[in-house]
């Protein structure tokens, strides 16, 4: 009896997964079997490859501009990972709390609505800001802290900066919704016991809604890891990499060498890589941020 | 993959006008001047339907592409065409691409490229893959039976640009008939304003402008310094009286990447040569005065804004192409607009100079009028029977010095390069720099990558990021790494020249 | 229904990161009536002549391919989160060999750039020869908003109340009945998210349909190329047209997000999410 319920239920799991995976086969996984054969070959997307074996992955560690990538890279990553979570959790936590449920839903609304905002206009308004003569320095002027200006694209020292936190006040909509989606889940009896526990406030917010918001923090940090290191247009648009190769990141050196310059087998050999430097980063995070539903 | 993952990415990729000014290149295998008198080529045997073209500046009746106003002249040259070839239509391009390379890409993989296609010969040459476009030699060096007077169709272009357009291995993907020439261009009110009676005429005088606008509280410049347009006018200056021996390294005329490629190993074109970085320096005397914000930028990506700038008068001069005065026109500027060349140099601004006039150094064969045709790989309807003789015969047909200048001057932001043409109207002031001998100099050539990594090295160096002594090490890594690169693409053994 | 008050400073505090956050909408509509000189003279200031012109080629440009992009978009989102929603239900309720590998292999697809797939991706759209049809945008829009959504979709089933699956299956309820009877309607929230993300995203997609969709079918993004300086016009960029443009295209968006926000909030107060 168990064989047969075992085979019920997996033929029901398939029969659920099918109509997904026949579009993932077509449409996804046989282009990407194609391209990352081309990892082997010197394929240039038109012409028939040529095997060449490991040749892409040994260049991969004589260039020096793939290094320097993926240092800026990481403190992207890192950076971006702060600014996802910290600011959605706290908007989602306020917006939580307030009495009443009009304003609830009006903050909600408000704060989603620049989801319809297309990237193009915000890195025109922030390219705008960020010039030598722009409102950020004029600003800083007003204020008294003139010295604190720079050119804030186009010192390689800190134009990396200037891009990643590009978008202030850094409230993506969809970061705040799934936060705010996790506290609602938070069944009003665990709040009831923890009042009566004497824990409110910060200290509720410490102890109770953040280990219950773990599954959503993890799904945003996974997310937001995936999207900026897959985010090749504020590094394009902005300055191309420069000034030197201060703002060059992986994604953008994959652009170049393939859609530029033509050689994809080279573009996705170092695609490659990243794919198993991201797995693992992903499974690692998986693994530390348990889930306890 | 995935086009979902982030709200903010937006997948359509953007890229500035940036016109491609590569640097000369082209290398020849001297195939020797087909004998005369040859049958004209028998058009299309027999061969009917529709020839698809994307005509880029030239495209008539356009709807979809901005900035292009109304203009029908290829429209007439093909309706002409098409009377005489019943059953031919000739149907044009109406879009616009933002990402052209990427979608030449594609399209060739798909097998989807149009008959004849714009391209730019260091495109064709080295980023397009090998094998989209055919190789038009062999109709070059056969008569056009369009144009009775001239024993082959290569005798009505322009030679040197032919030899400087090849690609190493010898190969003319297009026909090139236009020419872009630049200048610095300001505003006269400011100038004014400056109180600047005339437009500087030499070098002292373009930095003491410049000065002079600063102190009167007006940007004098703001742009990002492009390294390739800059260092021709320099580099040919300075290695004036090297050019015949560096052209002459591939044995036929003009500088093409082989020639480059040569002159680098020889610590010529190399920073062994104190000439070759000489100019930086004295560059920098000049941007030092002006708006720092782009220096160190990507042409590509502020050039645009930069534009806008100059047009909305919060700069005084632009460099730019002689695209501009349209642009300025359209925009309804509201300030007189001026141009002056890049100056003669004297011995007073730096020893290296040789006191050649290279205003025309930059301006290139880079235009708009650069056609290729597709191969049947690239475009499986070139399969059909018939159809390449009827596509080349096309091109026959468009090809001539009359239609030549007829297309480009009605556009007329370029100047047509063929003997018997003349430049509009409009151009002949700019025009001037064409009929100056192309003698320019530069590096580039050797690898896609050259240009744009020296881009960056200068652009740290003129901010002030990194000093001479760093960016002349730099920029020999570069040239080393891109000569590697050259000699095995391309089977070269260097210490035969 | 919380009780306790939130001091007047959480307000002023929401305030101000709301004007923040609003702030490139300003940005936008400031600038959509400025020719292009008057767009680089003064970018942030209120504009000093308005060019409503902007609005009605704005218009001219994209009235038609408000239509073709919604009908694209409706039609591949909605059977994105359908289809999504049956492999994140498997992927987290039911048992089947292979399943966490199979996953993985979805979540895998997350991490490879468009771009290195986009040869191989067009040829085989090519070879269903459906070219210049909304269906050789739909399909691979299917496909490729899976993996997000499978992602997104499998935590929250992940974490919906165990005791709530048992109560069914004693009751005898066979697994598409759980499916359509109880875990649709409990996630409508997430599902209404996630389709929001992806409309977003198909919405400002320029690549794909710019290589399959001739003019009479183009999208929104494909009629505001012209917008902008690129190749093959040595002409201005308009970024106030564009900005026009924008917004008029902004405004089905609009619509359809207030329609489905309000879905959202009856969905948490119809059901249990709590329970």
């Amino acid at each position: 009896m168990a064989g047969k319920a075992k085979i019920k239920s997996a033929l029901t799991g398939y029969g659920f997964i099918l109509p997904t995976f026949v579009f993932l086969i077509w449409f996804m996984y046989y282009p990407v079997y194609q391209a990352l054969n081309g990892a082997f070959t010197d394929w240039d997307g038109f012409n028939s490859p040529n095997y060449i074996g490991m040749d892409n992955f040994v260049r991969m560690f004589s260039d020096e501009v793939l290094r320097q990538s993926v240092v800026n890279a990481l403190i992207w990553v890192a950076l971006s990972i702060v600014l996802a979570v910290i600011p959605p959790f706290f908007v989602a936590e306020l917006i939580f709390h307030l009495k009443n449920e009009r304003a609830q839903y009006l903050y909600r609304t408000f704060f989603v609505v620049p989801i319809v905002i297309p990237g193009i206009v915000t890195i025109l308004l922030w390219r705008f800001l960020y010039q030598g003569d722009g409102a950020l320095n004029q600003l800083l002027d007003i204020v008294g802290l003139g010295s604190l200006k720079q050119l804030w694209l186009g010192d390689p020292n800190i134009a990396l900066y200037s891009i990643i936190l590009m978008g202030f006040p850094w409230i993506s909509a969809f970061n705040l919704l799934i936060f705010y989606s996790g506290l609602q889940s938070i069944t009003s009896e665990i709040i009831e016991a923890a009042k009566l526990e004497g824990a409110t406030g910060w200290k509720r917010v410490r102890t109770i809604d953040i280990p219950l918001s773990a599954p959503q923090l993890r799904l945003i940090m996974i997310l937001t890891l995936i999207g900026s290191l897959q985010n090749i247009i504020p590094p394009l648009i902005m300055t191309n990499g420069g000034p030197g190769y201060s703002t060059y990141v992986p994604i953008l050196h994959m652009y170049n060498v393939s859609t530029v310059n033509g050689e994809f087998g080279y573009g996705m050999a170092i695609a490659l890589v990243m794919f198993v430097a991201i797995l693992l980063l992903t499974l690692l995070n998986m693994r530390l941020i348990k889930s306890d539903s | 993959m995935s086009f979902t993952t982030n709200a903010k990415k937006l997948p359509a990729i953007l890229l500035g006008t940036g016109l491609l000014l590569g640097g000369c290149s082209g290398n020849n295998s001297g195939p020797s001047e087909s004998a005369a008198g040859t049958s004209p080529e028998t058009a299309n045997a027999g061969w009917q339907g529709t020839i698809t073209m994307y005509a880029q500046a030239y495209t008539p009746n356009s709807k979809n592409i901005a900035g292009l106003k109304s203009q029908t002249k290829l429209r007439e040259v093909a309706d002409e065409y098409e009377a005489a070839h019943p059953g031919i239509q000739i149907e044009f391009v109406d879009e616009e691409f933002k990402d052209y390379t990427q979608t030449v890409r594609v399209k060739a993989a798909a097998g989807e490229m149009f008959d004849v296609f714009w391209g730019q010969w260091a495109e064709l040459n080295n980023t397009f893959p090998k094998g989209i476009a055919e190789d038009l030699t062999e109709y070059f060096d056969k008569p056009n039976p369009y144009i009775a007077d001239k024993a082959t169709w290569k005798e009505a272009m322009n030679a040197t640009v032919i030899s400087e357009t090849r690609s190493p291995d010898g190969k003319s993907y297009n026909i090139n008939g236009d020419y872009v020439a630049t200048a610095f261009f300001y505003n006269k009110n400011l100038f004014e304003q400056a109180g600047i009676p005339q437009a500087p005429t030499s070098w002292s005088e373009l930095i003491s402008a410049t000065q002079q606008l600063k102190a009167a509280g007006i940007t004098a410049m703001s742009q990002a310094p492009d390294y390739d347009w800059f260092q021709r006018h320099f580099l040919s200056d300075f290695f004036a009286k090297e050019y015949e021996t560096i052209a002459a390294f591939d044995d036929s005329p003009g500088v093409s990447s082989l020639d480059q490629s040569v002159a680098i190993a020889k610590g010529l074109l190399n920073t062994s040569d104190e000439r070759f970085m000489g100019w930086w320096p004295l560059f920098k005397s000049l941007t030092d005065n002006w708006k720092p914000d782009y220096l160190s930028s990507d042409p590509g990506v502020v050039s645009s804004t930069a534009r806008n700038d100059f047009l909305a008068g919060k700069t005084a001069i632009f460099y730019d192409g002689s695209w501009l005065p349209e642009n300025a026109k359209d925009a309804k500027v509201a300030f007189e607009l001026g141009s002056f060349n890049f100056p003669v140099l004297t011995p007073a601004d730096t020893p290296h100079t040789t006191g050649e006039d290279v205003s025309g150094a930059v301006g290139g064969p880079n235009a708009a009028f650069q056609f290729a045709v597709a191969t049947k790989e690239a475009n499986a309807s070139m399969k059909e029977e018939g159809k390449k003789a009827a596509v080349i015969d096309w091109l026959h047909f468009l090809g001539t010095p009359a239609n030549v200048e007829k297309i480009v001057n009605e556009h007329g932001t370029f100047v047509p390069t063929w003997p018997d043409t003349k430049p509009a109207e409009s151009m002949t002031e700019l025009a001037n720099q064409a009929s100056n001998k192309l003698k320019a100099l530069g590096v580039g050539g050797s690898s896609p990558n050259l240009n744009k990594n020296m881009q960056r090295i200068f652009g740290l160096y003129l901010s002030g990021n990194i000093d001479f002594e760093k960016a002349k090490n730099d920029v020999q890594k570069e040239l080393d790494a891109a000569i590697k690169e050259y000699q095995s693409k391309n089977n070269v053994d260097f210490s035969q020249y | 229904m919380r009780t306790f008050r939130l001091p007047g400073a959480g307000q002023w505090c929401l305030l101000a990161l709301l004007l923040f956050n609003v702030l490139p909408i300003y940005f936008m509509i400031e600038n959509s009536v400025k020719s292009p000189i008057e767009f680089a003279s003064s970018t942030l200031n209120f504009p000093k002549e308005f060019q409503w012109s902007n609005y009605s080629v704005a218009w001219n440009k994209i009235s038609a391919p408000i239509l073709n992009s919604s009908l694209i978009i409706a039609v591949s989102v909605a059977a994105i989160v359908v289809f999504a929603a049956m492999s994140a239900y498997a992927f987290s309720r039911l048992r089947f060999p292979l399943q966490n590998t199979l996953f993985l292999l979805v979540f895998g697809l997350l991490l490879i750039p468009g771009f290195l797939t986009l040869i191989p991706l067009y040829l085989q759209i090519k070879k269903l020869g459906l070219t210049d049809s909304y269906w050789a945008l739909i399909l691979p829009y299917i496909a490729g908003g899976q993996a997000f959504s499978i992602f997104v979709l499998k935590t929250f089933f992940e974490q919906m109340p165990d005791e709530l699956f048992e109560a069914a299956r004693i009751d005898g309820a066979g697994n598409i009945r759980i499916f359509s009877t109880i875990v649709l309607p409990l996630s409508v929230p997430i599902c209404t998210t996630v389709a929001i993300i992806n409309i977003t995203g198909l919405w400002n997609d320029y690549l794909l349909p710019s290589l399959l969709l001739n003019r009479s079918h183009q999208t929104v993004t494909m009629a505001l190329v012209s917008f902008e300086a690129s190749t093959g016009n040595y002409g201005l960029s308009d970024y106030g047209g564009m900005m026009a443009a924008y917004l008029l295209a902004s405004i089905p968006l609009l619509l359809l997000f207030s329609l489905l926000m309000r879905n959202f909030v009856e969905g948490i107060a119809s059901g249990s999410i709590k329970m």
